[in-house]
């Protein structure tokens, strides 16, 4: 592999130590969002954390809003990234004590306390079994967790960890107690371990310390902490989660009965002068979300009670919706006080929009706490020389750049500047990353250096070890029994039994190993390719061996684990799961990465501030950047603006800064030009401007902005008193007129459009400031959406100066709720029940934000869908808010949806550094598992390409099809789909899966249902039903997939040809995909197989599909035991009727 | 559906009543949902009312201006400063209860609403050493003035000041302190009362002014310099003041074995912010054992008789009267404490109903009692 060359227009500069560094603090999402923003685009990065895990908050929320994604499934392929990613390293249990220098050039002192527990740790649980100790458990309060313990079950680093506070032998061994270090088998515990000073150098900072809840037992109305079944919003996340105190039942506290009906109660504690003045902008979101859940789960009355509904987000409207649809009761309202009567909870409250005061029985009150800065926040503050705000979250320099703290070179994402929800988060960690990436002044793309040696790869000698895993492995199953059944598996040349596969000295044994033999194959018994596989990857590497030649058999997770009461049993299972491996690993060819060089130059259409910030970025990391403007002047929207909400800051302010960003980084900038034509793909765009000009670009960043509503039907236009929010900026608020009533949410939240998020922050400041130029101001509303803390304080701000508030239906279209007449509105005031008059001499309309259609013909050559509300679609609402679905391209600012300047800046931002990490390497590598097709073969239909999700495989019907790799993802839907089965894929093609199932089902197939399962879900959740030994039927033999839409009809008819007497399909739930909804098919494919199997005679209950998430060891665990209850319902009789009528079947 | 017009004018005196916080209130109901003589008042509706400048329809009179739902309020409002603002309004359109009007006529004919003639002022201090001027000049309140039963804390309090060797003054003269005429907006004939009142202390030429009732605590204090009647020395509720003397060590409270509990007046407590002076008192008191109620200090009920509740008489009143009672029962004290002539004249006519075998006194009976 070629070494790779530095930046072009960048200087290599010795390497000095520290200026290619950037330190991160906290390893929540965003923290996680920036490393790998910044490690991937060559920074070296030290993660510090301060618990024992990454992964922050979200690790243990059950789901996001508002596609309702499974939250650690979604989060763990980004912690695993960020734990293996050779410039990230990650220090837990750690504080910055001290910052010293500017920047380029800190020096940064890091305190880590021990842990106890040395990186040997296996994760096998001894340890917590004997522990004595109970302590609460702070994440939900209910459950309890032991001394000793995991912070929960994905976490990374994977080690166990001792609270010392609460352990007995505190040391120096005060209490003696040693039982968990007597029963380790890998001698992992170590009470020596004394506190570690750390010093380091850096270039730049990135502070991502998050939130906490505020302590609910402060808001005594609500009775937390006095009636059990009163919880706060996490713990009842918790409850809802698999993994949570109750396995995901949503259970009373108190007695552990059912709840049948559950109140949710907003701001219980935020917007409040009392405790928390400030919103905490993603509450609102949240309780809809468990609203849902909670219906989800069987509870039959579900009220949230709300003052301002706050879904201000992409798709948060329709979520609103779907929670009115599914029953849940919202009722406009503030919880009052909580009392208890006969085992019931009574919530009193004022049903305001029916003036009615309601005094109700519920079984749960779950309450929505404040986000508050965390533990120690100003503290924080001063070891970074930074400034706060009154409510003690980190304070920005500049109104409009919420990534800057008051510090040079130190900068903020995510929660540490105030609330944000996980894709605010996200978005602000790219932008974060992207501003501390211009500091480092080096950069390394690490590579790992490996020859491979052995060559002879095409008759398989197959090198073969099972792990004792101390006793987790070997106290259940025949370890030697196994050694001694491989060694007569065909091809088989060593056959090894080893007491703890993966230690470093093991690996160093197996690579010699494979030498000593000259082994062209290995394959390892012992726990989850998901963990380990890197592992024995590496061995292999060492032994000069391709690393794409290993595989694993679980007989850990899958099989010791869980069936420890039958060891015959698992015994057995796990010769099936060894023969199942090596016959996999027979059929397995070297592989190598695929590398696809890159041009190191970005393309920025529109000018406006996203993409100038955007633009700019690019430039100053020492990659071209060429912004193409459509007007003649650079800006965009922001030019017409005078000041900005709820500041008030100056616009020109930040197009003044913005352009002379533009032109020190060198961006090469076209005005009055636009794209005419863009091809290819990630790496290699080409680029026609409407000048005629052709560009090769890398990477494309839109930010073409978005169009302002115009209200024609309301006359707008016509009558000379009627303005929008932008009429107002432009006249720099000189209105005539004596009354003044704005009319919020024209053209927005209606059948077509959620919240347009912008309005109304603009309207507060504008209807503030003709207030203070004497005027009669009203604003009639929906509901007031001021999500952040300067936004709220401007709210109380106008209101305390004399702006009239008539709220109006939240539901309805704004003119059902509002009547022109001449010189006068009539409002249906929902507040009073009443028609109220209101004189008007002029009217301001908060108009919507729309779709901009000047680039849909850009769009549509780019594949880039639209979201239903026609902005462009991003890649995940959560975790990919700037990337869309095809690969090297970005979008930045309203084009994406509606948003304000700070956040169009800061999602400007994220798109640099998405860009700077996808072409600082010079080339683009990506894992060889791509589809292939086998042009013999095809028949030139073209139906895998109608699956592909990623648009990879391009071609005409009967001329040609094949796959583009850099596109491909590797789900293998296409291989499914195809008729004649000309499509493989490295290591999961038909030939090896139907191996496999050969393996599995050469002896006694009619005592072994097959279940196919995804590798993010259901094999995930297996894994996890290990973890949590969660006992089930022995009979099921697992095989592991990339994704549910890989199963074929060859597949699933080789198992019945065979004689299994069930068959199971199991994946993600269908908007949970890793795959973009490439499980659509799944379940489209299964109805369709259904009836075929049943047309051969195979009963329908043989064959079933199960959609279910990680966490979800329960619905794993069900389907386990169905498949066991199937197998004792199918007779001989029937199995080989089914065998003899498939067999006839072509 | 009704249509309202929007009154600037309305909208700005309430604004201004309410020194502006009015138009923070965001409509949550907390109000409404913790008012005490819920649902009787919709609070959030008048306020929203006052919002907009719609005048209320007369319910503001239900309102015990006991404050318990500012307390709840999220927003700072001055609730019961706009229920008053729109009293005055209600005044000016002669939209008055009957009683009340009664009361006010009375006030003017005879120096208090009893309609007790003047003369008899000062009977309750017969045969006591008071002075006609002194260390300490006690404004009596027209209820301990003339109610048999209240003048026993009155006589009660002179008697525990005399034993502390303090001189102590009466007020020759004395008017009712006006806090139903304040509560009505009768502004001109409040000035004449705070002025008559403040000219009869200034001849007794007093150290310290002691009040009886929390409601005359608060109008001499607070509200009397805003009509340019300014008292000739500190005001101070008597509860203030003893426990001071009992700390300092000029009062050694005697021995009384009892369970006793405390009710905070509203006008003592969420409008003085004077909760812990009565408590110390109690304390102080050998053998008591003091027991708290569910709700107390800033969260304490209120007796039902506030905001000219007491003189009106309302079935609403008389449940929330009842619910204190409740609790002070639930308690098993035997003495339930306070330091309001209105809060016990309405706890001991309810109590005649209800028949709970409690007892309600004054906190500075208590007192007496263990001096004994």
């Amino acid at each position: 592999m070629s070494t790779i060359g530095g930046h072009i227009g960048m200087h290599k500069i010795e390497e000095s130590e520290g200026q290619d560094t950037i330190l991160i603090i906290g390893g929540g999402i965003a923290g996680i969002r920036a490393a790998l923003d910044a490690a991937s685009a060559g920074a070296r990065v030290i993660l510090v954390e301060k618990s024992p895990a990454i992964g922050g908050i979200m690790a243990f929320l059950d789901k996001t809003f508002p596609t309702l994604d499974c939250s650690i499934c979604i989060e763990a392929p980004l912690i695993g990234e960020t734990i293996r990613h050779p410039n990230i390293e990650v220090i837990t249990l750690a504080d910055v004590i001290d910052v010293k220098g500017e920047p380029g050039n800190f020096e940064v002192t890091i305190l880590q306390k021990p842990r106890y527990v040395t990186s040997d740790c296996t994760k096998c649980g001894k340890c917590e079994e004997v522990c004595p100790v109970a302590v609460p458990n702070p994440i939900d309060g209910t459950s309890i967790r032991k001394a000793i313990y995991l912070p929960y079950p994905q976490a990374e680093p994977g080690w166990y960890v001792i609270d010392i506070e609460h352990c007995l032998n505190k040391p120096p061994g005060y209490v003696p107690c040693d039982r968990c270090k007597i029963v380790c088998d890998r001698n992992a515990i170590d009470f020596t371990m004394t506190p570690k000073i750390i010093k380091k150098k850096v270039a730049s900072i990135i502070l991502a310390t998050g939130y906490k809840l505020a302590d609910a037992r402060k808001f005594k109305e609500y009775g937390y902490g006095l009636y059990p079944d009163v919880l706060t919003s996490l713990e009842f996340d918790r409850l809802l989660n698999a993994s949570g105190p109750t396995n995901g039942e949503v259970l009373k506290p108190s007695n552990g009965e059912h709840v049948e009906s559950i109140l949710f109660a907003s701001c219980a504690g935020s917007r409040d002068k009392r405790y928390y003045e400030y919103c905490s902008r993603f509450c609102c979101m949240y309780i809809l979300k468990h609203a849902l859940q909670a219906k989800a789960h069987g509870v039959k009355e579900v009220v949230a009670l709300f003052m301002d509904i706050r879904a201000f987000g992409k798709g948060f409207e329709s979520f609103l919706k779907r929670a009115l649809d599914e029953g849940v009761e919202v009722v406009r309202g503030k919880l009052a006080k909580v009392k208890y009567s006969n085992g019931k909870l009574v919530a009193v409250y004022e049903d305001t929009v029916k003036g009615k005061v309601i005094e109700r029985l519920f079984d749960m009150i779950v309450i929505a706490p404040p986000a508050e800065p965390p533990e120690g926040n100003l503290n924080t503050a001063k070891i970074f020389g930074i400034g706060t705000d009154k409510y003690g979250f980190f304070r920005p320099r500049k109104p409009w750049s919420p990534i800057e703290t008051t510090r040079p070179g130190v900068y903020m994402c995510g929660s540490a500047a105030g609330p944000k929800d996980i894709s605010d988060s996200v978005q602000e960690a790219g932008a974060a990353a992207a501003l501390a990436l211009t500091h480092v002044k080096s950069f390394r793309i690490p590579k790992e250096e490996y020859e491979d040696v052995i060559r002879d790869i095409e008759k398989p000698r197959v090198a073969f070890f099972v792990c004792h895993c101390g006793t987790n492995i070997a106290g259940v199953i025949d370890v030697i029994d196994v050694r001694e059944y491989a060694k007569n598996i065909p091809d088989v040349v060593h056959s090894e039994n080893l007491m703890f596969a993966c230690s470093a000295a093991s690996v160093d044994y197996i690579a010699k190993v494979i030498r000593e033999k000259n082994a062209n194959r290995l394959v390892v018994a012992a726990c989850s390719p998901a963990t380990h596989l890197g592992v024995f990857m590496t061995a292999a590497r060492k032994a000069g061996l391709n690393p794409y030649l290993v595989e694993m058999a679980n007989i850990r997770n899958l099989d010791s684990w869980v069936h420890a009461k039958y060891p015959r049993e698992a015994t057995e299972k796990a010769k099936d799961f060894v023969r199942s491996a090596i016959a996999r690993a027979r059929r397995l060819k070297p592989l190598k990465p695929h590398i696809f060089p890159v041009t190191r130059r970005v393309l920025v259409v529109g000018g406006g501030v996203a993409g100038m910030k955007a633009a700019s970025t690019v430039a100053k990391a020492g990659i071209e950047a060429v912004l193409v403007e459509k007007n003649d002047s650079l800006g965009g929207t922001l030019r017409e603006l005078y000041k900005l909400a709820p500041e008030g800051y100056l616009a020109e302010e930040v197009i003044r800064e913005a352009i002379e960003e533009v032109k020190s980084s060198g961006v090469k900038v076209y005005l009055n030009t636009t794209v005419k034509n863009v091809e290819g793909f990630a790496g290699n765009f080409k680029v026609e401007l409407s000048n005629g000009e052709v560009l090769d670009v890398g990477a494309i960043i839109i930010a073409t902005g978005s169009n302002i509503h115009i209200p024609e039907h309301l006359g707008y236009g016509k009558k000379p008193n009627m303005y929008t929010l932008l009429d107002v900026e432009k006249l720099r608020y000189e209105i005539n007129g004596n009354n003044i009533v704005f009319i919020s949410c024209v053209g927005s939240r209606n059948d077509k459009r959620g919240c347009s998020r912008y309005c109304c922050s603009t309207m507060l400041h504008q209807a503030l400031e003709l207030k203070r130029r004497g005027k009669n101001v009203i604003v009639v509303y929906k509901d007031i959406r001021t999500y952040t803390p300067e936004a709220e304080a401007l709210y109380r701000e106008a209101a305390s100066e004399g702006v009239l508030f008539l709220k109006v239906n939240s539901l309805k279209p704004i003119e059902e709720s509002v009547i022109f007449e001449d010189g006068k509105v009539i409002v249906r005031e929902e507040l009073l029940g009443a028609d109220v008059e209101v004189p008007a001499d002029a009217i301001v309309l908060a108009t919507a934000l729309e779709p901009n259609p000047l680039i849909d013909e850009l769009i549509v050559q780019l594949k880039i869908p639209k979201d239903p509300e026609g902005f462009l679609f991003e890649a995940h609402p959560k975790l990919g808010p700037v990337e869309t679905p095809v690969k090297g391209v970005f979008i930045a600012g309203t084009a994406q949806g509606p948003k304000d300047v700070k956040e169009a800046i800061a999602q400007g931002l994220a798109t640099a550094a998405k860009a700077i990490a996808l072409l600082s390497k010079g080339y683009i590598e990506k894992e060889p598992l791509v589809a292939v097709i086998d042009q013999t073969k095809c028949l030139k239909c073209g139906l895998c390409a109608r699956v592909c999700t990623y648009g990879a495989i391009k071609g005409e019907v009967k001329k040609y099809f094949e796959v583009i790799p850099a596109l491909c993802e590797g789900c293998g839907s296409c291989i499914a789909e195809c008729p004649v089965g000309a499509i493989t894929m490295p290591g999961y093609g038909e030939e090896e899966i139907l191996a496999q199932i050969e393996e599995i089902l050469r002896e006694s197939p009619e005592e072994k249902p097959i279940a196919f399962t995804c590798f993010w879900c259901s094999y995930a959740a297996a894994d996890n039903a290990g973890i949590f030994k969660v006992q089930y039927a022995v009979s099921p033999r697992v095989i592991r997939l990339p994704c549910s839409s890989r199963v074929s009809w060859r597949l699933v008819k080789k198992a019945f040809e065979l004689g299994a007497p069930a068959v199971a399909v199991t994946g993600c739930r269908l908007q949970d995909c890793h795959y973009q909804y490439a499980n659509k098919h799944t379940v489209r494919r299964f109805e369709h197989w259904k009836k075929r199997l049943e047309s051969l005679g195979v009963r329908s209950e043989r064959f079933i599909l199960r959609l279910f998430g990680a966490p979800d060891v329960p619905e794993f665990v069900k389907t386990m035991n169905e498949l066991e209850e199937i197998k004792n319902k199918v007779s001989r009789e029937e199995i080989e009727e089914t065998m003899r009528r498939l067999r006839e079947v072509k | 559906m009704a249509r309202l017009r929007i009154d600037f004018d309305l909208r700005s005196k309430l604004l201004r009543a309410s020194g502006g916080t009015i138009n923070l209130c965001y409509q949550c109901g907390s109000c409404t949902a913790s008012c005490l003589i819920s649902p009787g008042l919709p609070v959030r509706t008048i306020m929203r009312k006052a919002q907009i400048g719609v005048l209320d329809d007369g319910s503001s009179w239900k309102c015990l201006s006991c404050r318990y739902c500012e307390v709840t309020c999220p927003r700072g409002v001055r609730i019961s400063d706009v229920i008053r603002g729109y009293r005055i309004m209600l005044y000016e359109n002669k939209s008055v209860p009957e009683r009340l009007v009664e009361c006010l006529w009375k006030i003017y004919d005879y120096g208090n609403p009893l309609g007790a003639p003047r003369r008899e002022r000062l009977v309750w201090a017969k045969g006591l050493e008071v002075f006609s001027s002194g260390e300490a000049a006690i404004y009596s309140c027209c209820m301990n003035a003339y109610d048999k039963r209240l003048q026993y804390a009155a006589k009660s309090l002179v008697e525990v000041l005399l034993k502390a060797g303090i001189k102590v003054s009466v007020l020759e003269g004395e008017n009712c302190c006006g806090d139903i005429v304040y509560n009505t907006g009768e502004e001109y004939y409040l000035e004449e009362l705070a002025q008559s009142n403040i000219s009869v202390l200034e001849k007794l030429k007093p150290t310290v002014i002691l009040t009886l009732s929390p409601h005359c605590y608060n109008m001499l204090k607070n509200i009397y310099p805003r009509y340019g009647a300014k008292p000739p020395a500190p005001v101070l509720h008597y509860t203030q003041y003893i426990a001071e003397l009992i700390t300092s060590g000029r009062i050694k409270p005697g021995n009384l074995n009892a369970k006793v509990t405390y009710h905070d007046p509203c006008y003592l407590g969420r409008w003085s912010n004077i909760y812990e002076e009565p408590r110390t008192i109690i304390q102080h008191i050998n053998g008591v054992k003091f027991v708290e109620m569910e709700h107390n200090r800033e969260n304490s009920l209120c007796c039902g008789g506030g905001g000219g509740a007491f003189w009106m008489e309302n079935m609403e009143s008389r449940k929330v009267t009842r619910e204190r009672l409740t609790e002070a029962k639930n308690t098993e004290a035997e003495l339930m404490s306070t330091a309001c002539p209105y809060c016990i004249r309405m706890f001991e006519d309810e109590l005649k109903i209800v028949r709970y075998s409690i007892r309600v006194v004054d906190v500075v009976e208590i007192l007496r009692e263990s001096l004994r």
